[in-house]
């Protein structure tokens, strides 16, 4: 995963939770890093051990931290310089949707080895998108979650989200289904 | 190559290109891209594309010749009445007496192309520039990285050099701590040493004026009698004299006494006997004045002193050893007194313990020499209103350049073990430095000779 992941993850903590508590987590976790670097590549067990620390320390499970982080991301990715771009992905979540594919092919292109995740957006009624997610990492489903809702935080619109298909469950994909409120 | 065959369709092109520009062979515009379009609303096909857009490159008017000379250039178009910018080419077609430019919109970071009211879907898929954008904002955080890290670092160097700092004061005092550690020890050593010369000499002093005082009063007795006896001897033999005279009355007995007692011989030897005696007496009592004067012990620690005085019961006392001896002749000592000395206000026991110990080193170092004539040469002299100097030159062999430095240092020696303590000079230093406030200060020349200067001043004041 690339640095700004791991920076991300360090962000929300210390935000929410204290800059000790980060201390704690990294030191549970065994990373000596002081800071992640936004474009170094830094192995994906790295993140798992920081997912994993956090969720002992904090008390929460693996996936309500990957949920919690997938929100937290859409809003990072703002603050953190994106925000232009963010916004010519889209005005409404139906469009950004659309667009969440085309938006991480490009980041693709110039980070090789993001290995991104492939999306493909079905639009099934006027308040409702089926969302397909295909990822070469294991277990980021919740992410995915969180990422729907932090997009309908951002858009002012309230999200539901059920996942439908679960590869941990051998399913071929996960697949979420998103109910949203029409504007 | 075959060839090219095959063309895009216009929708395609459109699709392609969707900030595509159709010029006439006049530069009035025939075909807008639709976003480009979108963009610029007002546009329509018949207007001449100079009232809509500049060439900001290459650097040349809006002319068909000069541009056709340039479709190999990057051409930049920038909309005159709002901040988008076209990068792309030009491309003439013959066939039709069409220019094309194709080509897109441009921006230097995402806000610019969003202020445009651009998406990322208004862009061709293969227009690199939203990729463009995404990279230098990356770029940008990159840079954010190494400057939050360059400053991490500098902030560490600072903290190195502030240990480092900090480490050097330590030793520096840890050093300064030692330096005044052993300055103590030496100043303590000093005074101990001082202390004890000072008892020694105190001691000495004492039993000098003691001895002094004692042999002053038989010593009175002697040499007042000496003067009655001396008259008492005159009057007895001129009696004697007178009855000899008279030899014819003298009984045989008288004869034999007179002739026994050698009369003759005593008529002149007891009149040389007493001035003998009175010589030695004379003597008794200078060395009993010089002893009590170097002792000073029956006066007050400071006070104003003759420093000739001094100077001269040193001389006194040391008279045994500027006498010649079988291995040498006598020492000669001239002294240069200055007639307008003043005297000074000082410590005269301590002093005259200054003199003794040059006075009796130069002594030792003419010793050293014994073949040639052996000088030693006192001078005094007014420096200023406020300091006198005393010099004392000997023409000994000289101090060589090894051990100079070492003169005022405590226990050094050049004589053997039991023939100096190695005190003398260092304590003599000490004397005049910090008892007087004083300087004492050497010259010396190989086979030449040695001098001490001691400079004091007048007054303590």
């Amino acid at each position: 995963m690339y640095g700004l992941i791991n920076r991300a993850i360090q962000d929300m903590v210390c935000e929410h939770h204290g800059s000790d508590v980060w201390d704690i987590i990294k030191t549970k976790a065994n990373i000596e890093e002081s800071r992640f670097l936004v474009l170094k590549s830094y192995p994906d067990d790295l993140t798992h051990r920081l997912v994993f620390a956090a969720s002992e320390v904090l008390g929460l499970s693996s996936g309500e931290i990957m949920r919690a982080f997938g929100q937290y991301w859409v809003e990072y990715t703002g603050k953190a310089g994106y925000q232009d771009l963010l916004e010519m992905a889209g005005d409404t979540l139906p469009d950004f949707l659309s667009n969440l594919d085309e938006l991480h092919s490009r980041l693709g292109v110039q980070f090789p080895e993001l290995k991104p995740p492939e999306f493909d957006c079905e639009q099934t009624d006027d308040t409702t998108i089926e969302l397909h997610y295909q990822s070469s990492r294991q277990g980021l489903a919740p992410m995915v979650v969180g990422l729907v809702e932090g997009l309908g935080n951002r858009f002012d619109q309230s999200v539901e989200v059920t996942q439908v298909e679960d590869r941990q469950q051998g399913d071929d994909r996960d697949t979420f289904h998103i109910k949203y409120d029409a504007e | 190559m075959v060839g090219f065959h095959y063309t895009l369709p216009p929708e395609g092109l459109a699709q392609a290109f969707p900030f595509h520009l159709v010029l006439d062979s006049s530069l009035r515009i025939v075909q807008v891209g639709d976003v480009l379009q979108r963009l610029i609303t007002t546009a329509a096909v018949g207007d001449a594309v100079e009232d809509y857009f500049v060439i900001s490159r290459p650097k040349i008017s809006w002319d068909l010749d000069k541009i056709l000379t340039k479709q190999n250039s990057l051409f930049l178009l920038s909309a005159k009445d709002s901040a988008l910018h076209l990068k792309g080419q030009m491309m003439w077609v013959e066939v039709e007496n069409v220019l094309f430019f194709l080509g897109s919109a441009w921006g230097y970071n995402p806000g610019d192309l969003k202020s445009l009211g651009l998406k990322l879907q208004d862009f061709a898929l293969h227009d690199t520039t939203t990729d463009f954008v995404i990279l230098q904002r990356t770029s940008q955080m990159a840079l954010e990285d190494t400057q939050a890290l360059t400053q991490q670092v500098q902030v560490k160097k600072e903290q190195v050099e502030k240990l480092l700092q900090h480490q050097e004061k330590l030793t520096q005092e840890a050093h300064e701590r030692a330096q005044a550690l052993e300055k103590t020890l030496n100043d303590l050593r000093q005074t101990q040493l001082h202390l004890v010369q000072a008892e020694k000499m105190s001691a000495l002093g004492q039993l000098v004026a003691g001895i002094a005082h004692e042999i002053n009063n038989p010593l009175a007795f002697v040499s007042g009698n000496l003067e009655f006896l001396k008259t008492d001897v005159a009057n007895l033999l001129r009696f004697m004299v007178l009855y000899k005279a008279q030899g014819q009355h003298l009984s045989s007995e008288l004869e034999t006494a007179f002739y026994e007692l050698e009369f003759d011989f005593l008529e002149t030897d007891l009149p040389k006997l007493l001035r003998s005696l009175t010589t030695g007496s004379d003597r008794i009592t200078e060395i009993v004045d010089a002893l009590r004067n170097f002792s000073r012990l029956d006066e007050s620690p400071i006070k104003q002193v003759n420093i000739h005085d001094g100077l001269d019961s040193s001389l006194r006392l040391l008279q045994h050893r500027l006498k010649g001896q079988p291995a040498r002749a006598p020492i000669d000592v001239k002294r240069y007194y200055s007639p307008s000395f003043p005297s000074i206000e000082c410590f005269a026991g301590q002093l005259n313990q200054v003199f003794m110990n040059i006075i009796a080193n130069a002594i030792d170092a003419l010793e050293s020499d014994p073949n040639q004539t052996s000088t030693i040469t006192i001078t005094t002299s007014q420096l200023s209103s406020d300091w006198i100097r005393v010099e004392i030159a000997d023409n000994g062999p000289g101090i060589p350049l090894a051990i100079q430095a070492k003169i005022f240092d405590p226990f050094f020696t050049t004589k053997s073990i039991g023939k100096g303590t190695g005190l003398g000079m260092s304590i003599s230093r000490q004397i005049v430095t910090e008892q007087h406030g004083g300087h004492l200060y050497f010259q010396t020349s190989i086979q030449v000779g040695t001098q001490f200067f001691i400079e004091l001043p007048i007054s303590r004041g």
